[in-house]
């Protein structure tokens, strides 16, 4: 994955579920707009879904995950790559560009 | 820390209906721009609270089409797995809207014209879409009516309730300063919406002389199915119109009797609803 950057696919929307359901602070409900289909973003996955608001390279994004839950990068990185990958199959991300170089954390 | 594969795909329900509808806005506007689509949303949680009160809840999404491509839009909603649930035809009295329901996002209105702004249809979607913002609706940019224009359109809408109370007109009443209600009766007349604003106000009644005036009286306030009926048969605009006017009151809706029945009628209910026209005609004309 590293080479590209990551992103929100502009197909997406979310709301924040604690404007809508008391004591889910942590979760997006986000919605894939072209395949009418809903995903509960919770805990990490949420926290990588505001990342992507703008394009980050997967190095950079697990350096931030490690660095918001103080872990290594093993504990985290198969875990969160995983993830990026459904994600992505799912229409929700999609990669662009590396235009800039990628930050180095 | 907990898994970063916290995702699930859940059932619909597990979403609640409001965020279901908040990005159901979101849906139909990516739709309408993928088509090249012009569509306003119009009432509901997009007009917030500068216009509803706080506590207003919406079971639904309403669109405003440009008329000209209401088809292509009609096209392209049931493409993206949408069911037509009623049709303009079966819709209401004034054959402006229809509703289509989809598993995810719920019930949504298309209206191809807004009834009580303007006589034609395609001039008042300029007039509207010339003034027309943007509200972010789930992070997504949505196209809806001025604040002006969105104001007028709950008074218009208003003037389709037969209640004595009407708490969206109440509360504008009480939010709007002088200066802003003379502001709106401004754009009420450029948008012509003279009748429907008075209706609204509880002032229809000025405008006996008025071709539609029978329309808003009925529409706005608790008069008999006979008066009501008369008023459709009326305001027609031809000979053809008013005989289709009538077939209309007497034939059956099959789609809001399948909704009433939460079932597809069978023969039995649609003749005993038929029947049921001529017993109240009947008993209105016998009284």
């Amino acid at each position: 994955m590293d080479g590209n950057k990551l992103v929100r696919s502009p197909h997406t929307a979310f709301v924040l579920a604690s404007d809508y359901v008391a004591g889910s602070e942590d979760s997006f409900y986000v919605a894939n707009l072209l395949t009418s289909e809903l995903a509960i973003l919770q805990g990490p996955s949420a926290v990588i879904w505001e990342i992507l608001e703008e394009p980050t390279s997967t190095h950079a994004l697990i350096s931030e995950i490690t660095e918001i839950y103080g872990v290594t990068r093993e504990v985290v990185s198969a875990s969160v790559l995983a993830f990026l990958d459904s994600m992505e199959n799912q229409g929700l991300i999609q990669r662009v560009e590396d235009s800039q170089p990628s930050q180095s954390l | 820390m907990a898994s970063v594969t916290d995702s699930e795909s859940p059932q619909q329900e597990q979403v609640p209906l409001k965020a279901r509808i908040v990005l159901s806005h979101a849906h139909l506007q990516n739709l309408a721009e993928r088509r090249g689509i012009d569509l306003l949303h119009v009432k509901g949680y997009i007009f917030g609270q500068d216009t509803y009160q706080e506590q207003r809840t919406s079971t639904d999404v309403d669109v405003l089409i440009r008329p000209s491509q209401v088809e292509a839009f009609i096209e392209a909603v049931l493409e993206a797995g949408w069911e037509v649930m009623t049709t303009f035809e079966t819709g209401s009295d004034f054959h402006h809207a229809m509703t289509i329901y989809h598993p995810t996002w719920g019930l949504a209105d298309i209206h191809r014209e807004f009834p009580g702004l303007g006589k034609n249809p395609e001039v008042t979607f300029d007039r509207l879409w010339s003034q027309r913002r943007k509200k972010v609706m789930g992070g997504y940019p949505c196209d809806t009516t001025s604040l002006q224009d969105s104001r007028l359109i709950v008074y218009v809408h208003s003037a389709r309730s037969t209640s004595i109370v009407k708490p969206d007109v109440q509360y504008l009443d009480e939010l709007l300063s002088a200066q802003e209600k003379e502001a709106l009766e401004v754009r009420v007349r450029e948008l012509e919406a003279e009748l429907a604003y008075a209706a609204a106000l509880g002032r229809i009644d000025q405008y006996q002389n008025q071709k539609d005036y029978l329309v808003w009286k009925t529409a706005s306030e608790k008069t008999s199915d006979l008066t009501r009926w008369y008023a459709r048969v009326q305001a027609a605009p031809s000979l053809g119109a008013k005989v289709q006017t009538v077939l209309d009151i007497f034939r059956v809706n099959k789609d809001h009797l399948a909704m009433e029945l939460g079932h597809e009628p069978s023969k039995q209910e649609i003749r005993q609803k038929f029947f049921s026209r001529f017993s109240k005609l009947w008993r209105k004309v016998g009284k």
